[in-house]
């Protein structure tokens, strides 16, 4: 199960450190969400927060900065959407993992059709391509 | 010539067809053979201590490992280096495809994210990065 996996938890503890109370949702995309990841692999995620900069440098430069101390930490390589909540659309298809914020609006917006299922505790979607 | 310096060698040429792409008002173009240079600097410095470089746009986990193996020493002289090339490493694909790092549900090109004043600094950034690498491949640090 992704959430399980060390370097989902590390990013999400990271993440919670990094922006508490703000932080709405967050999602699991890529080869850790499909159950496909390798030892190795990125972590991508998407990030729902409150309280963000604006789109720009400002942002990115959060988002490098956290990037860059996950992979100082030893844990690979981390990549992220960081998104304010009224910026949230529906998903490219894929196959998702909530770890954060079920059951909000935002990742209602962001994961609006498909299988979607619960399994241990984490709400999987799969979206159709 | 070897592998390692065929590689130190073509980020130069990478830095150069960067520099081409920024005078010719290309900048997603020029950021991508920015990090390009980044990349191929480190696989030089990579192979010349014996590393497998890979085949991976994504270098900077590998030299995180490496760097721990190496010491200290090599570490705190890279670290800057390392820490630029994964700021660089968004534009290997960020670059060159429209929906990268995208809002979901938007799209738009590169060249509507990246302008020239950002490629003029990532050109900047991979300078540093290739300069760094090149140093602590000819002293063996």
């Amino acid at each position: 199960m992704a959430a399980s996996v060390p370097v989902v938890e590390a990013a999400l503890s990271a993440l919670r450190a990094a922006l508490g109370s703000r932080l709405v949702a967050v999602v699991l995309a890529g080869s850790h969400a499909a159950d496909r990841a390798r030892p190795g692999s990125d972590v991508n995620l998407i990030v729902v927060a409150d309280g963000l900069p604006p789109p720009g440098p400002e942002r990115r430069g959060m988002a490098r900065s956290l990037g860059r101390d996950f992979l100082w930490a030893g844990h690979g390589r981390l990549t992220m959407d960081l998104l304010a909540p009224d910026e949230v659309g529906a998903a490219e298809p894929g196959d998702y993992r909530v770890l954060v914020g079920a059951g909000t609006d935002a990742v209602a917006r962001l994961l609006p059709e498909g299988e979607f299922t619960e399994e241990g505790g984490l709400w999987t979607s799969r979206l159709p391509s | 010539m070897d592998l390692a310096a065929a590689f130190l060698r073509t980020a130069e040429d990478d830095l150069r067809a960067a520099r081409v792409c920024l005078a010719a008002r290309s900048a997603p173009a020029a950021a991508f053979f920015a990090q390009q240079a980044g990349e191929k600097a480190a696989k030089g410095w990579l192979l010349a201590h014996g590393y497998r470089a890979g085949r991976t746009h994504y270098t900077t986990p590998m030299l995180v490992r490496a760097l721990a193996l190496e010491g200290g020493g090599s570490t705190a002289a890279l670290r800057d280096a390392v820490n630029a090339l994964h700021d660089l490493e968004e534009y290997a694909a960020g670059a060159r495809y429209p929906s990268h790092g995208a809002r979901p549900g938007t799209y738009e090109p590169p060249a509507a994210r990246i302008d020239a004043a950002e490629a003029a600094a990532a050109l900047r950034q991979a300078r540093f990065v290739v300069d760094a690498f090149e140093r602590a491949a000819r002293r063996g640090g």
